[in-house]
């Protein structure tokens, strides 16, 4: 024992939080050996040092004691052994409690591990009206529970990697037998295996290794902070990747369309949520390409104007010192600071940004003459409209390219703006994170799975899984 | 693959190279709205005025704001004679600040002078002014069509849209470019509104006299010409013959006019139809109508059907009448506004190669056109 103890304590020098607490038993010493912040203390007590006092104080032989601790049953939790010295130290700074007696070769250990956690909450992120509110916590084992709480079948299996040098994260590869396309499970585990990080403390991480080199702006995976999100795409055959510490689940592959649909559209009547579905596209367009539009149109081609909103645009145009292209930029750029500084201001002082950039904006430039009122209101429409797209990072890559399509619109005309779309569009074809084609089911044109794009169809028409995610048993439910 | 795709990127982008020159602001250009053609006082001259609006003494929400030189109007006028349209313009342009933009040009009014000498130098102009869209009005002014630019819009802003609204809202003919182009190339004719012009009895509040505007009837043109003019009554019953007629108010009496009704025909549709007979073709124009009774006055309590019988056959008369009347004027100018020689060119080709050398003769002398109505009254209006 003292070889081993002597290691242990070797590789936890400094470590001042780690407790070596020692029992007798039948003048033989028993070491206790954990970091008490990280550890179940109660169950240390009741399970663990109360069994071995009262194994100490019976009147049984130490060789005994061996053979029924050899047995599994001097404790009334679980207990393994361990032979790695290495492993046992891991296990001691991973909150496990580690048994060491002495002249035995190995250690026995419990695992009674107990991070601070908070409790599940409500979906702050992904906000729906009527359907589940729980949201995902930073625990991996919460996060899983409540997973298994919505799909309780055997083949919702789980694969287990530990990645990062320091961090040692749980990372966990979700899916359900039998519907997933087997080739995509086999890029991922790959990929998971090749990562060779000191540490991962998002899972964003993650995703920019499954990427494979691909630098596109599109947000390739999809993020969800909602248990049903989760168990609806794995009932689809997508695959889901839960990191311990990030309350967000990965889930891919990952379409375009997929991101711009929303929980709620499921808990809906299929009416309204066709009807938002629809409003949904077309702000999201709009929030790309409005400025641009505008610029374009009014500094290009002002004939295809209605004569009286012209005037009224004209006559708002009239005094402006800037060019309308250098106006927009102005306006935009200040929206974007604004945006930022509300994000990450402090909650208490959120109010003054708001107020303060509600008159700078609004009021005060229109009247100053600095910008002319029509840009103050295509730049808001711009701003709200970003906000109706249900996958932030989405958004986020269409806040990015309003600039260059700005930019075009303003130097090229509307020509510019057809063809940086254009653009745009052809690199989103040709994105296939994972084997998926992005844009499916737009191109490649698959009218099957129209049912759940613009329109969400009544549950009982789409008795089909898309083949975008599943090759193998594609029935949903029992056609009629 | 990769020096495929880079490639079909710079060929895109080639494609905007030009965009970079045709930028400018909103502000550096001026619309012209309306423009209004003269003939010059020397000979062989011709007299453009146009017609802008001033955003800049227009205030967002529309309103006249103050600002600007000037005595306030919220549009301004440039008047400039030269040999030529474009010279003109030309003239226009280098007195101004700002780009003259034709694309927001809602109407054109002709003297009437300059019609009687031929559109076709303005025609031609148009037909190559790439920014000129083909939809705006023509119309004519019974004397100078630059004084129709003096009219007080009270209910609009410019004059302009006065003009405009006289066109859209089909009072009458609502004869654009396209259709001008269109006549005087198959040859045939077209109509197009003649203005009214007049002083308005109550003056503007800084004492200065009001002038106003109204239609008046129609112009005929064959080709480019300006061959004759028609009175309301003629033109309105021309106008639905044309199917561009969207009011139609009649009024009827009988019983030695003890007894009348007005009507308001809440569809106008009218066909025209050729019958080729032995003695050449015979033009047939047909006007269908749904009337609404919008007055009765009947002292000997008819029932619904007799009335609506009587009232039919009074309006048939009327309004075929007005038709006969009408086309009668037309054939005396040698104007086929009806353009009946494109419907003889579709349905008899080879006859339209004899007579298209002489249609305007043959429109004027030999062309028997018969008139048909065929009217019903869908309603009595509500009695109370």
């Amino acid at each position: 024992m003292s070889g081993i103890l002597e290691t242990i304590k070797d590789q936890l020098e400094g470590c001042s939080d780690a407790v070596y607490q020692s029992i007798s038993v039948h003048g033989h010493t028993c070491l206790l050996i954990y970091i008490p912040s990280i550890i179940d203390s109660k169950t240390l007590h009741e399970s663990i040092a109360l069994p071995l006092k009262t194994e100490a104080e019976a009147k049984l032989e130490w060789a005994n004691f061996l053979e029924r601790l050899d047995q599994g049953i001097v404790f009334p939790i679980q207990y393994l052994k361990a032979f790695d010295l290495q492993k046992v130290v891991d296990m001691i700074v991973a909150g496990k409690v580690v048994l060491c007696i002495e002249d035995l070769p190995y250690v026995y250990y419990f695992e009674i591990t107990q991070y601070q956690k908070r409790s599940v909450t409500e979906s702050q992120n992904e906000l729906v009206v009527i359907g589940p509110q729980e949201a995902f916590i930073e625990d991996i084992e919460t996060n899983l529970s409540l997973i298994r709480h919505k799909i309780k079948h055997p083949d919702l299996k789980t694969i287990h990697y530990s990645i990062g040098k320091y961090t040692k994260t749980d990372v966990y590869v979700v899916y359900i037998e039998g519907l997933y396309k087997k080739e995509v499970l086999e890029e991922i585990k790959q990929k998971l295996n090749e990562i060779d990080i000191d540490g991962i403390l998002g899972i964003s991480y993650i995703s920019e290794y499954l990427r494979d080199g691909n630098l596109t702006p599109f947000p390739l995976f999809q993020y969800t902070e909602r248990p049903d999100s989760v168990a609806a795409s794995l009932m689809e055959g997508r695959i889901g990747i839960l990191q311990d510490g990030t309350p967000t689940a990965m889930l891919a592959p990952t379409s375009f369309f997929t991101m711009l649909q929303s929980s709620e559209d499921y808990y809906q009547s299929f009416y309204a949520a066709s009807w938002i579905r629809v409003v949904r596209f077309l702000f999201s367009i709009i929030s790309m390409i409005l400025p641009s539009l505008y610029v374009a149109i009014t500094t290009f081609h002002p004939q295809i104007i209605p004569p009286n909103l012209l005037i009224t645009i004209a006559s708002a145009r009239e005094n402006i010192p800037f060019s309308a292209l250098t106006e927009a930029l102005i306006m935009e750029l200040t929206f974007e600071a604004l945006r930022e500084a509300g994000t990450r201001i402090p909650k208490p002082v959120g109010q003054t940004v708001s107020i303060i950039g509600g008159i700078v904006i609004g009021q005060a430039a229109v009247q100053a003459g600095i910008v002319s009122a029509p840009m103050v209101i295509v730049v808001s429409i711009t701003g709200i409209a970003t906000y109706i797209i249900p996958h932030y990072e989405l958004g986020l890559t269409f806040r990015l390219l309003r600039f260059p399509l700005l930019v075009m619109g303003g130097t090229m005309g509307l020509l510019g703006v057809y063809i940086t779309a254009f653009l745009i569009y052809g690199h989103l074809a040709n994105l296939r994170p994972l084997g998926a084609p992005y844009l499916q089911p737009v191109a490649p044109l698959v009218l099957r799975d129209w049912k759940d794009t613009l329109a969400r169809f009544p549950s009982n028409f789409m008795t089909k899984r898309s083949n975008l995610y599943t090759d193998r048993n594609k029935r949903r439910q029992k056609e009629k | 693959m990769r020096i495929l795709k880079i490639g079909v990127i710079v060929i895109l982008l080639l494609n905007i190279t030009g965009c970079w020159s045709s930028k400018v602001e909103l502000d550096e250009l001026t619309f012209v709205y309306g423009m209004f053609i003269d003939e010059g006082k020397e000979p062989n001259t011709v007299e453009i005025t146009i017609n802008s609006p001033l955003p800049n003494r227009l205030n967002a929400a529309g309103q006249p704001s103050n600002g600007g030189g000037g005595d306030g109007n919220t549009y301004s006028t440039v008047s400039k004679t030269a040999e030529t349209i474009a010279d003109a313009m030309l003239l226009i342009q280098k007195d101004l600040t700002r780009q003259l933009s034709l694309a927001q040009l809602k109407v054109i009014v002709l003297g009437k002078t300059f019609a009687e000498q031929g559109i076709s130098e303005l025609l031609l102009w148009i037909e190559r002014e790439p920014s000129l869209p083909l939809g705006a009005f023509v119309m004519a002014s019974p004397g100078s069509a630059k004084e129709m630019n003096t009219l007080t819009p009270i209910y609009e802003q410019i004059p302009s849209d006065v003009l405009r609204n006289f066109g859209s809202e089909r009072y009458l003919f609502s004869t654009t470019i396209k259709d001008c182009l269109y006549a005087e190339a198959s040859g045939v004719g077209f109509a197009i509104n003649n203005l009214s012009f007049g002083k308005k009895e109550e003056t503007s509040k800084d004492g200065k006299p009001e002038f106003w505007a109204g239609i008046q009837g129609a112009m005929l043109f064959q080709k480019d010409k300006m061959k004759g003019v028609l009175k309301l009554k003629e033109g309105r019953a021309l106008a639905w013959a044309a199917g561009s007629l969207k009011l139609a108010v009649y009024s009827v009496d009988w019983d030695e006019g003890k007894s009348a009704a007005s009507v308001v025909f809440v569809s106008t549709k009218s066909s025209k139809k050729l019958n080729k007979t032995d003695k050449g073709p015979v033009f047939t124009v047909n006007l269908k109508g749904k009337a609404s009774v919008i007055y009765l006055r009947d002292p000997k309590n008819r029932d619904a059907e007799e009335l609506g019988q009587i009232i039919i056959a009074k309006l048939k008369e009327k309004v075929s009448d007005n038709l006969n009347e009408a086309i009668r004027n037309t054939q005396k100018a040698g104007a086929d506004v009806l353009q009946l020689g494109l419907l003889l060119e579709w349905n008899d080709p080879k006859q339209w190669k004899q007579l298209r050398e002489r249609w305007d003769n043959y429109y004027a002398q030999e062309a028997d056109i018969k008139v048909k109505t065929d009217f019903s009254i869908v309603d009595f209006g509500t009695a109370k």
